[in-house]
């Protein structure tokens, strides 16, 4: 005599039509004779036609126009890929070489030689005498002005004279742009009243 | 035109032989998702992804193979990992719950939609008792009236392992159904 767990395995056998005949004769006598086995057959078979009874879900209309738009954007992205993998291979390289070619140089002592290239010397030294005249330059205007503030604060005179002109110069160009807007609306006064 | 001269479009770049077979297979893979995830939004999702995955792999199929039931292992593998992940997945407590299928149903006659629909809740409730792989073995089964073997083959298992799977599913809702089971579980036992 099989163990109940045995003749249930047969019962879902059965109901997928996968059992023997001789299994299936067996089944069917031991079911009349063991309540338990019977309620299992009567609950898998119920559950067997609430199964088959299900009806088909409609799917969603755009469902077709969801899926295309999804694979279009695959490839788009596909298609983007390599150039941004091939991008920020050559961007990291680049950034990998500006750190280490100056360390390999210097570490190494390969500007020597360099050094003794004429081209290369030549623009070092080029270079070298364009900061230099840049820092004379910044130098000169630099002590030039501080020369005159030192000027200017030592002698009051010379303080007030200077401040004096600046506000001359200031009347003198507060009236003279003020006379050029007055010529300039009366000009426009006459020419209306001679339109009109 | 059949399926494999479609998929050798396709390779060649043609897209409109893809949307060809889509619109073929999309009520399988579509019932398939929706039966495997239980609601809408996730076996619209998925049904998404598994045409997205069959694309990507199309250089993969074997032209000797149904192309649906290829399309479908996909299709439920897909879900099956879904599954696994989303028992990792805490659920927000703002989301909404999904709408009732009677209230967003289209057919005609109002009674006869919520008794199909109270029908349709309590066999996904029977469903999402079951393990991602009993549930997928039992939908393939019930719903596409598959072979264990051809199950064994889209789930990567042997044919042994495919029937106790579907004994144990049955046992487990069988179970379900004496111990009460889901809403709707004793309408939806009467009519079928």
């Amino acid at each position: 005599m099989m163990a109940h767990d045995t003749y249930n395995l047969m019962i879902s056998l059965a109901l997928d039509g996968q059992l023997a005949e001789e299994d299936e004769k067996e089944l069917r006598q031991h079911i009349q004779g063991c309540g338990l086995c019977a309620n299992t057959w009567d609950q898998m078979t119920m559950l067997d036609a609430m199964f088959n009874s299900q009806a088909e879900v409609n799917p969603p209309p755009d469902l077709l126009a969801g899926v295309m738009a999804y694979v279009e954007g695959y490839k788009m992205r596909r298609r983007w890929y390599p150039w941004l993998v091939a991008s920020v291979s050559i961007i990291s390289l680049l950034a990998a070489l500006n750190i280490a070619a100056p360390l390999l140089v210097l570490s190494l002592g390969l500007y020597k030689p360099m050094l003794e290239w004429p081209t290369v010397s030549a623009s070092l030294n080029a270079i070298a005498q364009a900061f230099y005249w840049l820092q004379a330059g910044a130098d000169f205007s630099a002590n030039t002005l501080r020369d005159w503030f030192v000027f200017l604060t030592t002698d009051p005179l010379m303080l007030a004279s200077a401040l004096s002109a600046l506000v001359l110069a200031s009347i003198w160009i507060g009236l003279r742009e003020g006379f050029k807007s007055t010529a300039l609306s009366l000009s426009e006064g006459v020419t209306s009243q001679q339109s009109v | 035109m059949n399926d494999q001269e479609l998929v050798v479009l396709v390779l060649e770049g043609d897209q409109q032989a893809f949307a060809e077979l889509v619109e073929q297979y999309q009520r399988s893979v579509y019932n398939l998702t929706y039966r495997m995830l239980g609601n809408a939004r996730e076996a619209e999702d998925a049904a998404q992804e598994a045409f997205l995955r069959a694309y990507q792999h199309l250089k993969r199929y074997d032209p000797e193979r149904p192309f649906k039931t290829w399309l479908l292992s996909i299709a439920s593998n897909y879900c099956i990992d879904r599954l696994r992940k989303r028992r990792l997945t805490w659920l927000s407590i703002d989301e909404p719950l999904p709408a009732h299928p009677a209230l967003t149903s289209n057919a005609p006659d109002p009674e006869d939609a919520t008794l199909k629909s109270e029908r349709q809740v309590a066999v996904q409730a029977l469903l999402a008792e079951l393990a991602p792989d009993y549930r997928a073995a039992v939908i393939l089964r019930y719903w596409y009236d598959m072979s264990y073997a051809d199950i064994a083959e889209m789930l990567d298992t042997t044919e042994s392992a495919i029937k106790s799977r579907l004994f144990r599913a049955r046992q487990m809702l069988v179970k379900q159904l004496n111990s009460g089971g889901a809403p709707g579980m004793i309408l939806a036992m009467e009519s079928a």
